[in-house]
């Protein structure tokens, strides 16, 4: 199977302060992928390098075998990316249709496998709230608006940031079973958050950050090998 | 669908066009009313194309006054001086032109966001006025006279006659209308979201594969188009164009009003223009210091009103939140 995604030793840095020291991983088509670590580790950075947000100062970014390292956040994105943000990035002025349909896109193949129905369909609960704002709804409404808005750019591969952080345990499993739907259908995903239970479950392939550093990248067998060390590095 | 956000705008909008509609049926004596009126009107259009890149595309600007004078100039300079033309061909010209120059100037200004945009657009409709106000081919502070209104004609069918008051009002009243329904539609597409989204969270816009820069530059180039739109009516109205059109005071003026109608609701352009302009014209005519107890009116207005008049008529109407 071909690499949807590598990243070879990236350097990004806030200011003089450096945060990712080198970070390299790689994806394969249709797998799904959970990044892992404490809060200030650099997991976002990562995804945000890798989409351009926060450019690395070193290191390239190739998505199917093409280098877009100094492509804008924006060209990549159109390239079949979708990024679902921490903290969901709804926009306070757009109702939830109008979240769906303003994002909605056919993928640079001219396939549309998630439509607007589609992702209602997925959602049910957002039915009932198509004409709220984006800030008229819970957390959990929120989170499944953004899986949701995401989704409707009909990506290759989905970057889930912190899916299920702040959310009641019946909205998180709600979102998992989401997110195992996705998986499902192929997508190839990367999820990042802290439930090593769902995502050891999930994942075919983990990667733990510790300090701007990747200190374990390996498939789940590997991952029940160093659970201990691997729980030892997520605990405060 | 529906163009209309809520039943408020939908009110005002069918009682202010059906007043519109029968005024000069009354003022059909008082010509100084109905033209009073009609530049009422076209300053709404000027505020409408403002509203929507400050309270819609979240594009502070203070030269937009640059366009309004730019769209009378350009007519006075490429129409011929004793000619008759037609004015839906120099309505394209006007247009196509200003547009041509947003385009640039927007290239230009759009790098810039916050505070450096302000001060950039000032600076570029400074360079423009003192362009104008120094060019001896231009009039200078003068400016150009137009001696010959253009025809409405259509396929040979004259149905306006611009040196009549009523007509002139009419073909203004239109161009609101068209504009008010323009921006409208515009604002319920696709192209309309992604500005909204823009306005509200550009990098999650952007995450989500859009080009800010390209979007705004569109929505700049819109606006300032139907700006030389509004001074080019202006031009005709009053027969002549001068620097003053596109002094930073014309552009603070419509902001202004912009704010006072109620930032991004379109229709607030329309309340904001009619709401400063009868003021301005009742105040004047009590007191000599009219500018002062303006300043007062408009200060409370701002302070009181949460989204300006459009924001006090939907509570009035008692619009839900939602709409």
């Amino acid at each position: 199977m071909s690499n949807i995604l590598e990243v070879h030793n990236l350097h990004t840095f806030y200011g003089d302060s450096h945060i990712l020291h080198g970070i390299s991983f790689e994806i394969q088509a249709g797998e799904t992928v959970s990044i892992m670590g404490r809060n200030g580790m650099g997991k976002s950075t990562t995804l945000k390098s890798i989409l351009g947000i926060t450019p690395p100062r070193s290191g390239n970014v190739i998505y199917k075998e093409e280098n877009i390292t100094s492509l804008p956040t924006w060209k990549r994105m159109q390239k079949d990316i979708a990024y679902v943000p921490e903290g969901r990035g709804m926009f306070h002025n757009l109702t939830v249709k109008e979240h769906l349909l303003m994002a909605a896109r056919k993928n640079t193949r001219g396939e549309a496998n998630w439509t607007y129905d589609q992702v209602i369909e997925l959602f049910p609960r957002l039915t009932e709230r198509l004409t709220n704002k984006g800030n008229q709804l819970s957390g959990g409404e929120q989170q499944m608006l953004a899986i949701g808005r995401a989704l409707v750019t009909n990506p290759d591969l989905l970057i889930l940031d912190e899916a299920t952080e702040g959310l009641a345990p019946l909205i998180r499993k709600e979102i998992w079973q989401v997110i195992r739907k996705i998986k499902d259908s192929g997508v190839s995903t990367i999820i990042v958050d802290k439930n090593i239970k769902v995502l050891n479950e999930l994942c075919e392939k983990h990667i733990l950050i510790v300090k701007g550093k990747v200190v374990f990248h390996g498939d789940s067998a590997a991952l029940n090998k160093n659970k201990g060390f691997i729980e030892e590095s997520l605990s405060v | 669908m529906s163009i209309f956000t809520n039943k408020s705008e939908k009110l005002f909008i069918f009682f202010f066009f059906a007043i519109g509609l029968v005024i000069p049926l009354f003022l059909a004596d008082n010509v100084f009313y109905i033209n009073k009126i009609s530049s009422m009107i076209i300053i709404a259009i000027f505020v409408m194309s403002l509203d929507y890149l400050v309270g819609r595309s979240g594009l502070i600007t203070l030269g937009h006054a640059m366009f309004y004078g730019i769209g009378g100039y350009i007519f006075t300079i490429i129409a011929p001086e004793y000619e008759t033309v037609n004015f839906w061909i120099y309505t394209f010209y006007v247009m196509s032109i200003s547009a041509f120059v947003a385009l640039i100037v927007g290239f230009i200004v759009l790098r810039t966001s916050g505070i450096y945009m302000i001060m950039i657009t000032l600076a570029l409709s400074q360079m423009c006025f003192y362009y104008f106000a120094d060019s001896v081919d231009y009039g200078g502070f003068d400016g150009l006279f137009i001696y010959i209104k253009p025809e409405t004609s259509i396929f040979g069918f004259n149905f306006l006659d611009l040196n009549n008051e009523s007509h002139f009002y009419y073909l203004c009243l239109l161009s609101l209308f068209n504009c008010f329904v323009f921006f409208k539609v515009l604002m319920k597409s696709s192209f309309g979201r992604v500005i909204d989204a823009l306005k509200e969270n550009p990098e999650r816009a952007t995450a989500l594969g859009y080009n800010i820069f390209h979007f705004r530059l569109i929505a700049y180039v819109i606006a300032s188009s139907l700006a030389a739109y509004a001074g080019y009516l202006f031009a005709l109205q009053y027969g002549f164009v001068n620097p003053s059109m596109m002094s930073w005071e014309v552009s603070a003026t419509a902001l202004v009003m912009a704010l006072l109608g109620g930032l991004g609701s379109i229709y607030g352009a329309i309340l904001g223009a009619f709401a400063y302009e009868g003021l301005h014209y009742v105040l004047e005519h009590v007191t000599q210091y009219w500018m002062f107890f303006m300043g007062c009116l408009i200060i409370l207005m701002v302070l009181t009103l949460k989204n300006g008049l459009s924001g006090l008529l939907s509570n009035l109407v008692g619009d839900k939140e939602n709409e």
